[in-house]
């Protein structure tokens, strides 16, 4: 088995992990959980098998975790009568106009993106957020190539539709 | 369109700007490397390192039952210890131990074998057939039980130690250092069902490749394993899996000598005592009278020389290893010639009689193979532990001759010249793992070789001549035959190795390209060689290469990792920015005098996006139909990789990142792959499996110089309109 020192590794990519986590969470507590299980579940992956690249699996799983954490809000909030005010959280201050509004789309992409399949979401996230390239995401998750690019095109249109039906609501 | 795009754009936007708090908080960061040190000392506890050194115990001790034991590693801790180490350090004392082995096989069918062990050496076996095996370290009796039988041989514990007899299914599993890796098994005491005298586990494994689950029944006082059962799913690839059951029981009661006697069993016959790894036989003419003065040469495909014996007055060799501990793996290629007859050789393979090639071949192996004894070895590999009986038959033989000359037109001399060949099956493909050296010669001073004494084999064989010579490119000839090998004469050029060429890659930007493959080509590509690999830097230095006056630098475009050449992988470090460029050419024009050359390498970016949209004679979208790009240049891997799209509803995909090379042209295909299927859904997987009944095309795409987008309409006829068309 690799001998791995997680102190050096955490302090390392701790950063880049958080970073992650708090920007598909968008709240604190959240991202704390999400930056913990990352962890655990990375000492897992070095256990089975020698990591050659830290930080691209350490933001995989960040990613990973953040989305299923999206997902299971998505979940609750259509078992609970009043949706989660998750959204909410992260616009907690008050700012200009135009910095709400961004906040408010934010809110809607990260919702978006809980209803989306995960590995959609996954590639997603991995493309836009953390600049993957398409060889990096179909090496980090074990697909093609072309197959990254086919799901980033899928999880476009379908967040393009959600979006464009969730701003078209309100318009209403 | 650009509205619906800039939402989503907008949002990545929005999101990305949103302020992220510095962090990770402490409080999380200690959170996690508290867990993480408690996790982490509990797999110290249990590394590979541990759990090898554990299996070596094993095998001094009664190996085979420690085994089964063994799948139980990492699991329990016991009084500090883990409970399958008390385990194993208990077996280590045991004397005796009796084991039976029984398994399920996928049809229902139960195996059973029972195994008695006595330390240091003695076994005993009894097979599922009835047959048993009793070896005492010096010989080795088997008795066929139905034939009544027996026949002694020599002891396998050299090559084979006492566990390894136990052939049990779990044993490679466990022994598997890889496979050891993934185990996660747990084990609890299951306290309910133990009791004062028997203590009794539960095992449970959880993995997606082969889940099992069990339970283990130790002798509470001296930790011996009394039963062990296991359940478990056996995962086959493309088949339906089933469940398998394992069960030993164990007894470690005192046994009597006679267990282990090797006196033959009133009534059964003595057969020759099998004498051990001698390869003996005949060799005889086409009139089936005997050769005398016959070399015969035995090969295996790993050695690198032959075992060499003559025949003698009646025709008879026998080839012995050079030491008797040397292993001899199977197949074995026997061949026997006069070097005064250079018309006639005679050959034959001697296989694995469980497992024979001879019924893939794609011809008839002359001779006959006689009584070939196999064994296994302690790695597992079977080996050869003898054969005789062994009849080769002289028939007529081609013979292979020429000249090789250097890239002056001089005669090469002292070169080697070997001849080997991959036999066809059936189908004409070349048999896996079977290569035949097929004869050694030495080119003259004129540069003049014969290869004599050639067995002709049959059609659709790769044959290769190899030439080699220091000072020069280790090159091959190869040739296909259409039926048996004729005569033919193979002249041959051979290049001095002395010829630097240093150089860089770089993008039209200037940026150095790291990481690519090189490859050295003659003779518009038919000849190549082993190259190099740019890089951080984008710098090569190809050192010894061959020269030739049209050489040439190929350079691959493609990141190491997906070519191979020479089975050789290259590995350098900074793959994050790869980028594919189309196969390009730059000549080297070497000079007779000059032996050193400076090449630069510049790729142009691929920077086109087309923008391809495909509709019927109706005008309809079609949907999820496969566009590909092909042209010069481009390589297999990134058309698959990255040139590839499908359609989405609207019958349009966007190809970005692509070349400008000549003959660019797209590629429709009416089936979608595999891996594209898996990206879709089932309704839509229905209307891409209805685009069959479209035309798969090629359409030429003219490019523009400067420009670099793009937008394709295609109009894809039906079959059955192509036809109408044509």
């Amino acid at each position: 088995m690799q001998a791995v020192d997680w102190q050096l590794i955490v302090k390392k990519h701790g950063p880049a992990v958080w970073q992650t986590a708090y920007r598909l969470l968008g709240n604190g507590a959240d991202a704390a959980d999400c930056f913990q299980e990352t962890f655990v579940c990375a000492l897992g992956v070095a256990r089975r098998q020698r990591v050659r690249n830290f930080s691209a699996l350490l933001v995989r799983l960040a990613t990973s975790r953040a989305i299923n954490r999206l997902r299971q809000r998505i979940r609750e909030s259509r078992r609970n009568t009043k949706p989660a005010d998750w959204v909410d959280v992260a616009s907690a201050d008050p700012g200009p106009a135009q910095q709400a509004q961004g906040r408010e789309l934010a809110g809607k992409l990260r919702k978006a993106l809980g209803q989306l399949s995960p590995q959609e979401s996954e590639v997603f996230c991995l493309r836009y957020f953390n600049d993957m390239s398409y060889r990096q995401i179909a090496k980090e998750l074990g697909i093609k190539t072309s197959a990254a690019g086919v799901l980033l095109h899928r999880a476009r249109t379908k967040l393009r539709d959600i979006l464009e039906r969730v701003v078209v609501r309100e318009e209403q | 369109m650009k509205e619906k795009k800039d939402i989503v754009n907008k949002a990545v936007d929005a999101l990305k700007n949103e302020p992220v708090p510095d962090g990770p908080p402490e409080e999380a960061v200690d959170a996690v490397n508290a867990k993480l040190s408690e996790a982490d000392a509990e797999v110290k506890r249990r590394t590979i390192k541990e759990r090898a050194r554990v299996i070596s115990i094993a095998k001094a001790a009664a190996a085979a039952a420690v085994i089964i034991v063994a799948v139980l590693i990492g699991i329990n801790v016991f009084n500090g210890t883990p409970v399958w180490a008390q385990i194993v350090q208990a077996l280590g004392q045991v004397e005796n131990a009796y084991i039976d082995y029984s398994y399920t096989l996928r049809d229902g069918y139960v195996k059973r074998h029972e195994y008695w062990i006595r330390r240091p050496n003695y076994f005993r076996e009894s097979l599922p057939n009835g047959d048993a095996v009793i070896d005492d370290g010096q010989d080795r009796l088997t008795i066929y039980t139905e034939k009544k039988q027996a026949q002694f041989s020599e002891s396998w514990q050299p090559f084979h130690s006492l566990d390894r007899d136990a052939g049990f299914e779990m044993v490679d599993m466990v022994r598997d250092e890889n496979l050891l890796d993934r185990f996660e098994i747990e084990i609890a005491k299951l306290t309910s069902e133990s009791d004062e005298r028997t203590a009794v586990y539960g095992i449970k494994k959880w993995d997606d490749i082969q889940p099992l689950e069990g339970k283990m029944w130790v002798d509470a006082e001296t930790l011996l394993p009394l039963r062990i059962f296991l359940r478990f799913s056996v995962e086959i690839a493309d088949e339906p899996g089933y469940e398998s059951t394992v069960e030993c029981k164990f007894n470690y009661d005192p046994m009597p000598d006679e267990f282990f006697s090797t006196a033959i069993p009133e009534g059964f016959t003595k057969l020759p005592r099998i004498e051990p790894f001698v390869l003996s036989g005949t060799v005889i003419d086409e009139q089936g009278q005997v050769v005398e003065g016959a070399t015969v040469l035995a090969e295996y495909p790993i050695w690198d020389t032959a075992l060499r014996a003559v025949t003698n007055e009646n025709g008879i060799f026998a080839i012995r290893p050079v030491s008797k501990k040397e292993k001899i793996g199977l197949p074995i290629f026997l061949r026997a010639f006069r070097p005064d007859e250079p018309a006639k050789v005679a050959w034959t393979l001697l296989d694995n009689p469980a497992y024979p090639r001879s019924g893939k071949l794609g011809g008839d192996v002359p001779g006959q193979p006689g009584q070939v004894n196999v064994m296994s070895d302690n790695l597992g590999n079977t080996i050869c532990a003898g054969a005789s009986g062994i009849v080769l038959q002289m028939e007529p033989a081609a013979e292979i001759a020429g000249q090789v000359t250097d890239g002056q037109g001089n005669p090469v001399a002292d070169a080697n010249v070997h001849l080997r060949c991959r036999p066809s099956d059936k189908e004409g493909d070349p048999v896996s793992g079977l290569t035949l050296n097929l004869g050694i010669s030495r080119t003259d001073a004129s540069g003049e070789y014969i290869l004599a004494n050639v067995p002709r084999l049959w059609a659709k064989c790769y044959f290769r001549l190899h030439f080699i010579k220091e000072g020069y490119w280790r090159e091959h000839s190869p040739f296909k035959t259409v039926g048996p090998l004729e005569s033919r004469r193979v002249d041959f050029k051979m290049f001095r190795n002395d010829v630097t060429i240093v150089g860089k890659a770089m993008d039209d930007g200037g940026r150095p390209l790291a990481g690519y493959g090189l490859v050295l080509c003659a003779e518009n590509g038919e000849r190549r060689y082993e190259g190099g690999v740019t890089d951080a830097e984008g710098h090569f230095r190809l050192e010894n290469c061959p020269a030739a006056s049209d050489l040439k630098i190929l350079f691959r475009g493609m990141y190491k990792d997906e070519w191979k050449f020479n089975r050789k992988k290259y590995d350098i470090a900074g793959d994050d920015e790869f980028v594919y460029y189309p196969e390009t050419e730059v000549a080297v024009n070497c000079q007779p005098d000059k032996k050193e050359y400076y090449v630069e390498l510049v790729l142009e970016e691929a920077d086109i996006t087309l923008e391809v949209v495909l509709k019927n004679a109706a005008g309809e979208p079609i949907k999820y139909f496969s566009v590909g790009l092909q042209g010069r240049g481009i390589s297999h891997e990134w058309r698959i990789n990255e040139l590839t799209e499908i359609t989405d509803a609207n019958g349009r995909c966007v190809i970005s990142g692509v070349p400008n090379v000549e003959d660019l042209k797209l590629r429709l295909n009416n089936t979608l792959s595999g891996e594209e299927l898996k990206l879709l859904t089932q309704e839509e997987r229905n209307i891409a499996g209805a685009n069959r009944r479209y035309k798969s095309m090629r359409v030429p795409v003219q490019l523009v110089p400067g420009k670099k987008e793009y937008r394709i309409e295609v109009t894809v006829p039906t079959e059955e309109e192509y036809k109408c068309q044509k």
